[in-house]
């Protein structure tokens, strides 16, 4: 890596902490458009409520819709905090450093919205409590273990406690940053947050070896958190659906959307907090190598999964596919989706100086986000208006306004939420970027010096 | 088993570059009586193997069932050998250091691409045809052979061409510092490398590009060959993760290999100081990461199976892991003990081992643990193809029976077998008379750019990121 600005801890504390002192216009104006999306989504949410699902595209037998669509994409952006933090933890890459703690908090804030849409979907919320409840008590009947429906929230909720958990203990000695360098009230909670820390290297000790065990033990809740979600749909036998591809497919778009957003989140993060010193060019090229291997991964399964449909020839399910490549909107939707998904960005980013420029990286990753929603789409929406095998029970679905409402909604509540923790704590960990800065170190090759990094270890060899 | 630091004498590096070229060039490649002996008996048994092949084919094309233990060979070599250029190309793509002295034994491999070729036109030809059977190639009357051939081939080119290109500047270092036979060869070879600045940027970009190429191609011919020969001679059998799992588990058994083959150049070859304990760990971290995704694509495609009750998937699983649920007595039931075989050592025992840090921690502990998960995936090559191509149905929606009598490998069998594993070790071992096991251009770059500095009260490795 090059050109890295060599920073003291408190240019580090002054630079990445200004957000939780002063309210700068900047900080501001981010915020509005969010919220007001979320506004408009909290009134059509209300509307659907009061008037019922009536108000939505729903119909037999598509009786999942842009709710449940909705619900998978943020389930999938959720992975990407785990794919960052613990995945590139494990191995060690110092790139990871000024991205952790967004990708982590992202994959909170994604988990909670994408919770609230079977909520939503429910039509009337408050019956939950109805059927989760008194439910098995009073009619003797236990819901189905064997069924996904019921893994699913357990390991969703596993996987949100497991994320916040990693979030908190990483934010600690920021916290106590904080807490250092304030007063009063905020002195007082930020104290309490801090939980006594003083960074004693046994603290250090304890915080580095708890989050390499979390960073270990969360990998297996990622990857069973978005195949469970993929059963929903795989484990009944409805053409197109009962696929044997469909978990590590889905993983795989999971990770390509959640790493693409956080492309999306890094340029977001640089231009209204000013991260420049942090978040380098380096950075986005890192995460672009990693997008093309992550993005071609995802295609091989979208063929195999594209491939395997058309092996039995049967009918059912080549009236899916036909349905996805030749009828409007959703041959339209293929083509957008394939696209958005790969043909545009991987070929740029294969160039060096596009993996450079965060412009072009920025609308590269929202281009892969509007690619992966439709990805959802396609899967889910086809296969469900063809399910049953009668050709007179077939529908097609229409969204409503109110329901595009709240989808948009939700982009702005994951939005509204960031830039809200961003008031709170920073966005960049302090404690690792001064980490950073002591493995810095530097080689001369011939007459060039090189960055390099240190790496610990007890054996004093070459290779 | 041992752990922590234990078996852990090696020497240390060489200091300095001519050393390194020194000791590589020369001390290395010494061909002794030993290894001559050791080239006779593996040409011998390889000659064998074509021989066995060729009189099989003589006994008749018509019937494929009499192929199954060919066709279980021939894939699980193919699955075992082929992958490993993968450790090579895909650490190089991850930019990891301490990869270096090991790539080129991984890209060796390689050359196990033109054995396979010339064993794979008996088991073409023994392929029954698509007539009758699910395809993924829309009824073309030259399917499976044409294609599956050409993906071969096209799988093959790549990796000798991938291999040539990465070879080049020590072929180039054989013909400066080098003597005898091999200089000659080295020297017709190395095509004028001189290491301009220009011949190093296309030397790099061509091993990035080829590289991509040779993922490629290694995920496709899975891809086609598991489903040609093994899933469309299944009627009721249709399973997209099928070739994925076939893929992951061809890297693992190929990573399990190469990991023994570490482990005996180490002990053997007089290489101690290149192949480490640094490697054999983050080789093991690699070897747990593929064992938990031979159970995940396992689990992906057997759950779906065992969960939707549909009665053509439920013959699939008795096919491949139960057996048939006829016969009462599961001691009687082939399919259930190939199966166990292959989850109880593929998976469970590899896991139970590998996922302790100090058996990963080790020099045996990862070769142990690789030993393990060869036989265990034979056991997985051997409960897929000899099962499919004992079917003799053809078409229909359901396997209407689950074949009990499997029967076992004749003598013609067992010498192909013998002489593919014979015929790819001899090229590797002739190629490692020219060229070094290890990487003399990688490793030396290595030197510039990892030193070993002081650092609070031990050292610490200092990793160059020039790029």
């Amino acid at each position: 890596m090059r050109d890295r600005p060599v920073l003291t801890a408190s240019q580090i504390n002054d630079e990445l902490l200004w957000p939780v002192f002063e309210l700068r216009r900047r900080h501001v104006l981010a915020f509005l458009p969010p919220f007001i999306l979320v506004m408009a989504g909290a009134v059509a949410v209300t509307i659907l409520i009061w008037q019922g699902l009536w108000v939505t595209g729903l119909n037999r037998p598509a009786f999942w819709g842009f709710f449940i669509v909705n619900f998978v994409f943020w389930i999938g952006v959720s992975h990407a905090g785990t794919m960052i933090s613990s995945i590139l933890r494990l191995t060690q890459a110092e790139w990871k450093r000024p991205i952790t703690r967004a990708a982590e908090v992202m994959t909170v804030f994604a988990l909670v919205t994408s919770l609230i849409h079977p909520v939503i979907h429910a039509g009337r919320p408050w019956r939950i409590v109805y059927w989760l409840l008194p439910y098995d008590f009073t009619r003797g009947v236990w819901p189905d273990v064997r069924s996904p429906l019921v893994w699913d929230p357990v390991a969703i909720t596993t996987y949100l406690t497991g994320s916040i958990l990693f979030v908190f203990t990483a934010l600690i000695p920021d916290f106590a940053i904080i807490r250092d360098q304030s007063t009063g009230m905020r002195r007082t909670i930020y104290g309490a947050l801090a939980m006594g820390w003083r960074g004693t290297p046994r603290q250090w000790q304890l915080q580095g070896i708890f989050g390499i065990l979390m960073s270990a033990l969360i990998l297996p809740v990622f990857v069973s958190v978005h195949s469970i979600v993929s059963w929903d749909f795989a484990a009944s036998v409805v053409p197109a659906w009962h696929v044997t591809v469909y978990a590590p497919y889905f993983v795989i778009g999971a990770v390509h959307s959640g790493v693409s957003m956080v492309l999306t989140l890094m340029a977001f993060m640089r231009w209204i907090f000013k991260l420049e010193n942090f978040i380098w060019e380096d950075h986005f090229d890192a995460v672009g190598r990693l997008l093309i291997f992550i993005a071609t991964a995802w295609l091989f399964f979208f063929f195999l999964d594209f491939a395997f449909s058309f092996y039995t020839r049967e009918e059912q399910e080549v009236a899916v596919m036909e349905r996805r490549l030749l009828e409007w909107p959703f041959n339209a939707i293929t083509v957008i989706m394939v696209l958005t998904s790969y043909v545009i960005p991987i070929p740029l980013w294969l160039n060096r100086k596009v993996r450079r420029n965060i412009a072009l990286m920025f609308w590269t990753s929202i281009l892969v986000n509007i690619g992966m929603w439709l990805e959802r789409f396609f899967l889910i929406i086809p296969a469900i208006e063809r399910k049953q095998e009668l050709t007179f029970l077939w529908a097609n679905y229409v969204p409503s306004l109110t329901e595009s409402v709240i989808v948009l909604a939700s982009f702005g509540m994951v939005a509204m939420l960031l830039i809200i923790f961003a008031k709170l704590v920073p966005l960049v960990p302090a404690w690792e970027q001064k980490e950073g800065q002591v493995f810095r170190s530097e080689v001369q090759i011939g007459e060039v010096t090189v960055p390099a990094i240190v790496r610990e270890s007890e054996e004093p060899r070459a290779w | 088993m041992q752990t922590s630091h234990a078996g852990h004498e090696a020497p240390g590096p060489p200091a300095t570059q001519d050393e390194l070229t020194q000791e590589l060039i020369h001390d290395a490649r010494e061909t002794g009586p030993r290894m001559r002996r050791a080239l006779w008996i593996l040409a011998a048994v390889a000659t064998l193997g074509v021989v066995a092949a060729l009189l099989m084919m003589l006994g008749g094309l018509d019937d494929h069932t009499r192929w199954k233990y060919y066709a279980v060979g021939y894939f699980y070599v193919f699955s075992l050998v082929m992958g490993i250029p993968m450790a090579g190309i895909g650490l190089r793509f991850a930019r990891a250091q301490w990869r270096r002295p090991t790539s080129r034994a991984a890209e060796l491999f390689a050359l196990a691409g033109p054995v396979l070729l010339v064993f794979y036109f008996p088991i073409m030809a023994a392929h029954p045809g698509l007539e009758g059977r699910n395809s993924l190639w829309m009824d073309w009357r030259l399917a499976p052979w044409f294609p599956d051939l050409l993906m071969l081939t096209t799988f093959v080119g790549i990796g000798l061409i991938f291999l040539y290109v990465s070879v080049l500047p020590d072929l180039a270092a054989v013909r400066d510092h080098g003597s005898g036979r091999s200089r000659g060869i080295a020297a017709s070879l190395a095509y004028g490398w001189v290491g301009t600045a220009q011949q190093w940027a296309m030397h790099k970009s061509g091993l990035g590009i080829l590289g991509a190429m040779y993922i490629a191609a290694y995920a496709t011919t899975h891809m086609v060959f598991a489903t040609d020969y093994a899933m469309v001679l299944t009627p009721g059998w249709k399973d997209p993760i099928f070739p994925a799992f076939h893929a992951v588990t061809g890297l693992q058994m190929g990573l399990g290999l190469f990991i023994v083959v570490q482990f005996a150049l180490r002990k053997w070859g007089g290489l101690a100081r290149y192949f480490e304990l640094e490697q054999f760990w983050a080789y093991g971290r690699l070897l747990l990461a593929l064992t938990l995704f031979w159970f995940y694509f396992f689990w992906s495609g057997f759950i779906l199976f065992w969960y939707g009750r549909l009665p053509h998937e439920q013959q699939v699983l008795a096919l491949l892991a139960f057996g048939d649920p006829a016969v009462e007595n599961l001691l009687a039931r082939p399919q259930l003990w190939m199966f166990v075989g292959a989850i109880g050592l593929s998976f469970i025992t590899a896991f139970l081992l590998i996922m302790w840090n100090p058996v990963r921690r080790s020099i045996l502990g990862p070769a142990v643990v690789g030993v393990i998960i060869i036989i265990g995936n034979f056991f997985d090559r051997l409960r897929i193809y000899v099962n499919t191509w004992s079917i003799e149905q053809v078409g229909g929606h359901e396997l209407h029976h689950i074949p009990t009598n499997i029967g076992y490998p004749g003598i013609l069998e067992i010498l192909v077998f013998a002489g593919m594993l014979s015929a790819v070790a001899l090229m590797i071992l002739l190629a490692s008379r020219v060229v070094p096991f290890v990487s003399l251009w990688e490793t030396r770059e290595a030197l510039l750019l990892r030193v070993v500095r002081p650092f609070g009260v031990g050292h610490a490795h200092i990793v160059a990121k020039p790029d």
